[in-house]
């Protein structure tokens, strides 16, 4: 069906895009996946292009008149190529929002360049070994010292952990207050104290960069704090639509490029027997439900540009997309054989890569939590 | 209590119980601990079955009669499988499967003599292919490409099955003969590690078996199952082990009435599974094991270790999707079980050509 969601203008950048993912991803991204992260030399190339610039300001190396449409493009186009570029829609749609909203000008003027230029590198990091739904439960603190904080924690689960030069980081300011003593800072690694740990082993997404981080008595200057001291789980709350709808683009856009690779690999060739009805009607089925996944996609999008996507929306878009994406991989596998299931073909990757989606970002029991408060239940 | 444990009981006799102890007691001791190793060198050392048969894991497939090791008792094998799938190692039990389930087996009954030289003492292995039949045999010598034979890098001897005037047929070929070209297969998704290569033959000598290639699917078939079974069981074990110890918003996971809902759901199916393996089970025993009810069971129980492998990789959350934790080691392997020549696209079509004969 036809997409309205995006301008001429859109379409011509999507283009782009795709002679760029072309050329500087496609021929290295098993070297990426064996490497367990995108090499620097990426986000450098991701900088020239303006993919990193997407939204910000051009005063501080943003790529002009762009939105998070641009970004939504990406993520499809990458998809569409069999790419997995998690690590850039952490950087983009996810870490981006909170300097452009929450980070002062003085930060801005900071950070952002070197965002925008591909000289650092950032994560979000909030899960913890003992905290991942329960995001209040969390457990690293942030105790004031003079100018400073000293930060002692563990983060897990953090998604470009290796590669950041950048880290938001979630503390606890103040561990009596509950939600209200969750603060945002910015920790600039190195830095003494901090330490990295090595890198998951995963089912899929291997070419994203994941690891724990470790704090002990990290000093982190108190003017590198977003916002106000005691809002961070409130941030963190408003920024989640639009990460949850990334989510949620990256999903549908990966189902999308399955069910593109399996009809190809079933289409009949010169000499070759037609598929069988099953096959047909199992591909037919992914199809419909694809339509509906777009569509949805495609109103949230809207709904996000008009600057009025609900918390509670962009929710059931995540657990629509994620589920539909874990239907579609797996019914797709069934049709291919044991050939399908290599851990470098498409269909293999799609099948691993798919299924952290149901988790990450907010289980779809988390999401289910939130569909069901908005009904009043 | 172990949900893994139960299930089967009333099959097995102590010697089955007294084989399962120490085939559990080699497999975690010996082989669990190299599994990082070989899924990293993405090759499995050719002593495991040398190993194996040590231990009597190897030649359960044939009587006394036929030089095995044991008494002619499927019960055997099940065990074998079930200890190796039970913590982790799906890619060795499928590679037990095609050397001793399918490679001994086939190669030895009253007609064709005795079990391969060294095939009983692990010193000769045995490839077996379970893709789709993409060989053509013209007479005696057969061409064609066959992708993922399993112990393929390791194996003596392969079993191919090959088109014969357009009906399959199964062959035994020389893996070594000239004519042959083989290489590791890439990578699964899991299980890992399995030995796996792929073949390319154009007229290579092969002696033709005797047992139809309905008898090698119908074996093929209920040793995935039972394997698959033990799979789905291993999950569930998993997470009901990991839900009752992480926390979330102050409740053990296994609190949350969702989580018991799933689990709850998951337990009844394997349950009734278990009637259904059990009565394959003995009907192998005893000869009886017909191609539909192979069939019925391999198609069932793939789509359990499935959904046991889906349902508790999320009820896992982040931890599910990492191989520090079991509950993904099985993910990776269900995925393999349904698609492989013993799983559902293959099943269904039997069931359904003998619903329909
Ligand atoms: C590849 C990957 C990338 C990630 N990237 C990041 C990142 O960049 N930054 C970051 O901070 N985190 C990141 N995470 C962490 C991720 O967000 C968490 O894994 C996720 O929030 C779930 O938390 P958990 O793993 O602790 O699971 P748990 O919270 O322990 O949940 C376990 C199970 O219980 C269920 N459950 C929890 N609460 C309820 C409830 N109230 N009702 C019913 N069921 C419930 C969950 O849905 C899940 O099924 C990443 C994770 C992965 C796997």
């Amino acid at each position: 069906m036809r997409r309205t969601v995006f301008d001429p203008e859109h379409e011509d950048f999507r283009g782009r895009v795709r002679a760029f993912l072309e050329a500087a991803v496609v021929p290295e991204y098993s070297d990426w996946e064996r490497a367990k992260r995108p090499p620097r030399r990426f986000w450098q190339r991701a900088a020239k292009f303006g993919l990193l610039g997407i939204g910000v300001p051009a005063e501080f190396g943003g790529l002009e008149g762009s939105n998070f449409r641009h970004s939504a493009i990406v993520t499809e186009e990458a998809q569409a190529a069999g790419l997995a570029l998690g690590g850039l829609r952490i950087h983009t749609d996810i870490c981006m929002p909170y300097f452009l909203e929450y980070a002062n000008r003085r930060q801005q003027a900071r950070w952002l360049p070197r965002l925008t230029g591909g000289d650092a590198v950032v994560a979000l990091a909030i899960s913890e070994p003992g905290a991942g739904s329960d995001i209040k439960g969390m457990n690293t603190r942030a105790r004031r010292e003079g100018e400073d904080y000293l930060v002692s924690g563990a983060k897990t689960f953090i998604s470009n952990g290796l590669e950041a030069d950048l880290i938001i980081l979630a503390v606890k300011t103040d561990p009596e207050a509950g939600r209200s003593g969750l603060s945002l800072v910015v920790v600039e690694a190195p830095c003494s104290g901090f330490a990295r740990g090595r890198a998951f082993d995963k089912i899929g997404q291997h070419a994203q960069d994941l690891a724990e981080l470790f704090f002990d008595d990290v000093r982190v200057p108190i003017a590198n704090r977003l916002g106000d001291e005691g809002r961070g789980f409130e941030y963190l709350t408003a920024n989640l639509a639009q990460e949850r709808l990334s989510i949620a683009i990256n999903s549908q856009a990966a189902a999308a490029a399955t069910l593109a690779v399996t009809v190809e690999a079933m289409r009949a060739g010169r000499g070759e027997p037609a598929p069988g009805q099953h096959v047909k009607f199992e591909l037919a089925a992914c199809a419909a439900e694809l339509s509906a996944g777009q569509a949805l996609v495609d109103t949230a999008l809207a709904a996000n540009a008009g600057g009025e996507l609900a918390a509670a929306d962009a929710a059931a878009v995540k657990l629509y997309c994620t589920e539909l994406q874990g239907r579609v991989a797996d019914r797709c596998l069934q049709l291919h054989g044991p050939d399908g299931y290599g851990a470098e073909t498409r269909i293999g990757r799609a099948f691993a890569d798919a299924r952290v989606s149901r988790i990450y970002g907010g289980s779809s029991e988390i999401m289910k939590v939130i569909v069901a408060k908005e009904l009043g239940l | 209590m172990n949900f893994l444990s139960s299930g089967l009981a009333a099959l097995y006799e102590p010697e089955h119980e007294d084989f399962r102890e120490s085939a559990r007691r080699y497999l975690r001791t010996e082989v669990l601990p190299q599994r990082q190793q070989w899924r990293d060198a993405g090759a499995v050392p050719r002593r495991l079955f040398a190993d194996l048969a040590k231990i009597g894991a190897i030649g359960l497939a044939v009587g006394e009669a036929e030089g095995g090791a044991a008494i002619k008792d499927p019960r055997f094998r099940a065990v074998l499988s079930e200890e190796a799938v039970g913590c982790g190692l799906d890619g060795i039990a499928l590679m037990l499967i095609a050397h001793d389930d399918l490679g001994v087996e086939l190669l030895t009954d009253a007609a064709a003599g005795p079990a391969p030289a060294g095939a009983l003492s692990g010193e000769t292995v045995i490839g077996w292919s379970p893709g789709p039949v993409t060989a053509v045999a013209d007479g005696a010598r057969l061409s064609g490409e066959v992708n993922g034979v399993i112990n393929g890098n390791l194996a003596d001897l392969v079993i191919v099955a090959a088109r014969s005037e357009g009906e399959p047929a199964l062959f035994v070929i020389d893996p070594n003969a000239e004519q042959v070209k083989r290489r590791r297969s890439s990578a699964l998704v899991g299980p890992e590690p399995c030995d796996r290569a792929d073949f390319r033959f154009s007229g290579v000598a092969a002696q033709r078996l005797e047992r139809s290639y309905a008898q090698a699917r119908r074996v093929e078939q209920m040793s995935i199952a039972i394997a698959a079974r033990a799979g789905a069981r291993n999950a569930l074990n998993l997470t009901l082990a990991y839900t009752a110890e992480r926390r979330a918003f102050g409740q053990l996971i296994s609190e949350f009435e969702n989580s018991r809902v799933v689990l709850a759901e998951l337990a009844a199916e394997l349950t009734l599974l278990d009637l259904f393996i059990e009565r394959c089970l003995r009907a192998a025993t005893d000869g009886s094991l017909t191609g539909l009810d192979a069939a019925i069971a391999a198609l069932r129980a793939t789509a359990a270790y499935r959904r046991a492998a889906d349902q508790g990789v999320q009820l896992h959350g982040g931890y599910g999707y990492m191989f520090d934790y079991e509950i993904a080691h099985s993910y990776a392997a269900s995925g393999f079980f349904a698609i492989s020549a013993g799983g559902s696209a293959a099943a269904r079509s039997t069931i359904a050509a003998e619903l329909l004969r």
